[in-house]
């Protein structure tokens, strides 16, 4: 099932011109794609736009078949809660909530799942994840690759169809980084989109397509 | 924001806010008080009778005085200004603390306008808890100011009438609360803005 389509999308910006230029894509449910490409190539970008935080200057995007033109602030946002999920190299956890006060933050903010269940699907989460000794851990009482975990945990807390991941291992050792591509291939197989950008040639291994991104093109 | 950073560090934030809240009204209040008492006294008869004194150790006084009350109200604006800048700052500590706190809020979905209309209850609220408290403070410290023989010199000379501190409370809380609402808006439109930037690795230059 086509999850995300891209049709002809282009991004400029006034100082740097054409960063993406005619990128066409369609990705499918169940499958990881790797978005490989040298720094300034618009991989980042690329992934930006898909997650909706911006807007291609050109071209159109459809998510789970609905086309995003005329979506305003608020229909984004919603959008994203539902059905993004994002990771990042730097984890972006909350410092003064625990591990899993920060995987019920996109619960409360979707409202789709009942005050009382939010703690007990974070525990969940985390407990997949090998977290269940990191429950009420700070942030700083985290190793890099424990904080990566809990960011997918946040990621996953309200079950998105897509997952969109940049340089998900790019502050972590070798070991964590073989457990984050696992996770994110076993995501992949039980039927999310999952999109990762990365340096890492280990992306290869796990991707089931890689997207070379060259000059803002798809290497064809 | 208060449903969801956590509870000590909300109330913490919320505490110091109204604080500070209570002490600048209370400058404000005292500082636009004085102002409007010293530019509706009748200054000019005032200086009438100080032409008609000589130059005796009376007059010289009176002069010292009107120097002194001068500085005061220079000083209490100073005063005023700064500590209006300080709450503001302090009421949006929240916001200013972690910037990728609140780029996450909107990459996780969260509603710019919601988060908005959050903060400026906030504010409105803080000046709702903030103005009685400190109408009864600064009513305190004026009347232990007014003993003082330099400021009783002064307000024997103007009339003080109630209308004068009702307007000036009046004038000063709405002028805060503006200045709060729109200081709180656009800081946090350009944090959500800069969060964003920062978190997708872009600095938040």
């Amino acid at each position: 099932m086509i999850v995300l389509k891209l049709t002809d999308i282009g991004k400029n910006y006034k100082n740097t011109g054409d960063v993406l230029k005619g990128v066409n894509l369609e990705l499918e449910s169940g499958k990881m794609y790797g978005i490989m490409g040298p720094s300034g190539s618009g991989k980042s970008t690329l992934l930006n736009i898909i997650g909706t935080l911006e807007k291609a200057s050109y071209g159109t995007i459809e998510i789970l078949g609905n086309k995003l033109e005329g979506y305003g602030e608020k229909e984004l946002c919603d959008l994203r809660a539902k059905n993004i999920g994002y990771i990042f190299q730097n984890f972006y956890l909350n410092p003064y909530l625990d591990a899993v006060e920060n995987v019920m933050v996109p619960m409360k903010i979707n409202h789709e799942i009942e005050p009382k269940e939010r703690r007990k699907k974070a525990e969940c989460l985390l407990k997949k994840f090998g977290l269940e000794e990191r429950m009420k851990h700070l942030k700083s009482q985290m190793s890099g690759g424990e904080q990566q975990r809990v960011a997918i945990a946040r990621a996953l807390a309200n079950d998105p169809d897509i997952i969109l991941a940049d340089e998900p291992t790019g502050n972590l050792d070798e070991d964590n980084e073989i457990i984050i591509f696992k996770t994110l291939k076993e995501l992949a197989e039980s039927g999310k989109v999952v999109v990762v950008v990365s340096h890492n040639e280990i992306v290869k291994e796990y991707a089931d397509e890689v997207i070379e991104i060259i000059k803002g093109r798809i290497k064809a | 924001m208060q449903y969801i950073i956590n509870k000590k560090r909300e109330i913490t934030i919320s505490v110091l806010s109204l604080l500070f809240w209570i002490i600048n009204l209370i400058f404000a209040e005292m500082s636009i008080n004085m102002l409007l008492k010293v530019l509706t006294a009748k200054r000019t008869d005032w200086f009438d009778n100080m032409k008609k004194v000589q130059i005796t150790e009376d007059a010289f006084l009176i002069k010292q005085t009107e120097l002194v009350m001068e500085t005061i109200i220079i000083v209490m604006f100073v005063i005023f200004f700064f500590s209006s800048l300080t709450i503001i700052l302090v009421r949006n500590l929240q916001l200013k603390h972690n910037l990728s706190e609140i780029g996450m809020f909107r990459v996780l979905g969260y509603n710019k306008n919601r988060l908005l209309g959050i903060c400026m209850i906030d504010v409105i609220t803080d000046m709702v808890i903030a103005l009685p408290v400190s109408v009864v403070l600064s009513t305190v410290i004026w009347n232990k100011l007014s003993k003082d023989e330099m400021l009783s010199f002064m307000l024997t000379m103007i009339n003080d009438t109630i209308w004068m501190d009702i307007l000036s409370y009046v004038l000063c809380a709405i002028t805060m609360m503006l200045v709060a609402i729109i200081h709180t808006k656009f800081f946090l439109e350009r944090s959500l803005k800069k969060g964003v930037r920062y978190m997708l690795g872009e600095g938040v230059a």
